[in-house]
């Protein structure tokens, strides 16, 4: 064993180079978007102004909730209430429009839809990149995520096993050395404090779309029984319509017994299947605010009658699948937690950037020597994946706080600006990474998510009246954390900026010295 | 570290191994382990599945890792698809598999 160790600490030498390299760019995007979600729904607040309101003591679906389902979808087949919570003072609700689902927010004590919002905000356009990056066709966005979840698992476990003094280099920072060995310090600390996080965020990641990646194997094990699949793992009940009209009995009464039925807890939604059929079904949804695994513990109504018909239950294994999806989304309610998985996604995301520095720095001067081309290509891929997708993203802010609320198809005008910034700054790395030693790119985009940050906050304040003082003196912690982590990206973006120009105009880089013994 | 390098059949074989051979590997793992824990174990079969499928992403994860630690790319090739082969033997052997007693 001891003579093939050092053969394999090379292969997995190789292998983390080489995969990391290839899988930096989408990696940091999965783990970019996934920091933003954690504040998804403080982001769609400060992106939908309209629906920062106080919440509201209490909700009755009958009254506040049905006749606007009744005025806006009255001939649609599916229904869905998703009711206030901590985090969401609206009532969001939605029904089924061909093919599309529409959303609409209800401010509950004034009982009135608000106008349409005009963004997908945190919750409808950072979320759903983070898991499918926004490919639909042909589900190639969730076949991505399997590679590039499964690969950071793999880059996880060859990283250990490259890093033979893992223990004792984690008190190891040289800070002001040379560049190469800050970076590779850096990337060891992010990497191995951070190792039980990002190794269960991957893989709870993947196991949330368990049924999906090995949906080939349910036939496989069920055989002619495959239909009940679903039905028997999660007790789920289904019906088709009638076709003949029903009367839709009171849904409050129906979730008063839920909450009877679950010892009490908040409803995080209803949904109605066919409500004006005689075969209408409801399903009341719990919100799983008090604990870490994800079960809703639906129960399903006759919504003719208001009876019960049946109730999700899961045995242990299922409960461990929703355990890991709850530890993935942080359902439950603890903000200091909350705050904990943005750093620790923000750290994974300073953590797959340095790798790419790393090879970047190490390959530099013997590339630029051999007349190569492949760490310019890196470097500029390194710089808009990071830099380049902040500036994206702040640019995006910015939209939403500039386009006009009337603007038809304003979505995905808001989307549009943050792929062609993301698009542009692209380019620009390309372009301004051309001079070997310059790193201008760098520095410009550093700048302009400055600058981009600090608008971002100002245009908040013009255009809402809610500025940083206001929201910190009333309390709005949505709009005041908002703004904060704004505020703060700003001035560590203009920091680093005035570090790169300083490194750049003052230390001559020397070509050689960038060359480590270990490349 | 001295340099190592793979020839280029080689991290193209490698890279096939790690990620197709991975994935049957995974799939072969998600129906054999869950045919072990349905009819040793006693586990119902949807228990069974969820299970085998949760565990199946580290084999995918550790087929990647002895696609390109181990000494030859038939080696390779021969410890994945042999793992493979023996839980999909496995699998095929008690598959279908009940349904719960209840």
């Amino acid at each position: 064993m001891s003579k093939t160790q050092p053969s394999l600490r090379h292969a997995m030498d190789y292998l983390h180079t080489w995969l990391g390299v290839l899988f930096s760019a989408l990696l940091f995007l999965v783990f970019f978007m996934g920091s933003l979600s954690v504040f998804d729904r403080e982001i769609d607040r400060w992106m939908m102004p309209a629906t920062r309101i106080a919440a509201p003591q209490e909700v009755s679906f009958d009254r506040q909730i049905r006749p606007h389902l009744e005025a806006l979808a009255g001939n649609a087949t599916q229904w869905f209430a998703m009711y206030p919570n901590e985090r969401e003072a609206t009532a969001r609700i939605g029904w089924r429009e061909g093919k599309a689902f529409v959303w609409r927010h209800i401010d509950i004590d004034r009982n009135v839809v608000l106008p349409e919002v005009g963004t997908w905000g945190g919750s409808g356009f950072f979320f759903p990149f983070h898991y499918s990056f926004h490919i639909k066709w042909k589900d190639v966005g969730f076949w991505l995520l399997a590679l590039v979840g499964t690969g950071m698992l793999v880059l996880l476990i060859s990283g250990v096993i490259v890093h033979k003094k893992i223990f004792a280099d984690l008190f190891l920072f040289r800070r002001g050395k040379a560049a190469q060995r800050m970076t590779l310090d850096i990337h060891n600390i992010c990497g191995v404090f951070i190792l039980p996080f990002h190794f269960l965020i991957a893989w709870s990641g993947l196991i949330i779309f368990l049924f999906t990646y090995f949906l080939p194997a349910i036939p496989l094990l069920y055989g002619a029984d495959m239909p009940k699949a679903r039905q028997e793992a999660f007790n789920i009940v289904a019906r088709p319509a009638a076709k003949e009209a029903g009367q839709l009995a009171s849904v409050d009464a129906m979730v008063a017994e839920a909450q009877a039925r679950w010892g009490g807890g908040h409803v995080r939604n209803v949904s109605i299947a066919n409500p004006h059929d005689r075969n209408a079904l409801v399903q009341v949804l719990r919100q799983p605010d008090d604990r870490v695994g994800y079960e809703t513990m639906t129960v399903y109504f006759d919504g003719d009658s208001g009876t019960v018909m049946g109730q999700q239950g899961m045995s242990t294994t299922l409960r461990v699948q929703r355990f890991f999806a709850g530890l993935h989304m942080i359902p439950f309610s603890h903000w200091g937690l909350r705050w904990l998985y943005f750093i620790m996604g923000l750290g994974g995301c300073v953590l797959i950037a340095s790798g790419m520095l790393l090879w970047v720095e190490k390959r530099r001067a013997r590339h630029i020597r051999e007349g190569r081309h492949g760490y310019r290509v890196v470097d500029a891929v390194a710089c808009a994946g990071s830099l380049g997708t902040l500036a994206a993203t702040l640019a995006m802010l910015v939209a939403n706080r500039l386009l006009p609320l009337g603007l038809t198809e304003r979505p995905s005008r808001e989307a549009a600006v943050f792929f062609v910034v993301w698009a542009l700054m692209m380019l620009h790395a390309t372009w301004r990474g051309g001079q070997p030693l310059m790193r201008k790119h760098w520095e410009e985009q550093a700048w302009l998510v400055a600058v981009l940050a600090a608008t971002a906050v100002v245009l908040n304040a013009v255009t809402t009246g809610d500025h940083l003082l206001l929201t910190l003196w009333t309390r709005q912690w949505d709009i005041a954390g908002m703004d904060g982590v704004l505020l703060i990206t700003a001035a560590i973006a203009a920091a680093c900026a005035r570090r790169l120009h300083a490194r750049r105009t003052q230390v001559p880089m020397p070509a050689s010295a960038t060359v480590g013994a270990t490349s | 570290m001295s340099r190592y390098h793979l020839g280029r059949g080689a991290v193209i074989g490698r890279t096939l191994i790690a990620v197709v051979g991975g994935y049957a590997l995974a799939l072969a793992g998600s129906v054999g382990i869950a045919v072990l824990l349905c009819r040793l174990a006693g586990v119902d079969r949807a228990d069974a599945f969820v299970g085998a499928a949760m565990l199946a992403f580290l084999l995918w994860a550790l087929a990647a890792i002895v696609a390109f630690a181990a000494r030859s790319t038939w080696r390779a090739l021969g410890w994945v698809l042999g793992a493979a082969l023996l839980l999909a033997l496995i699998g095929w052997s008690g598959a279908p598999l009940p349904p719960p007693a209840a």
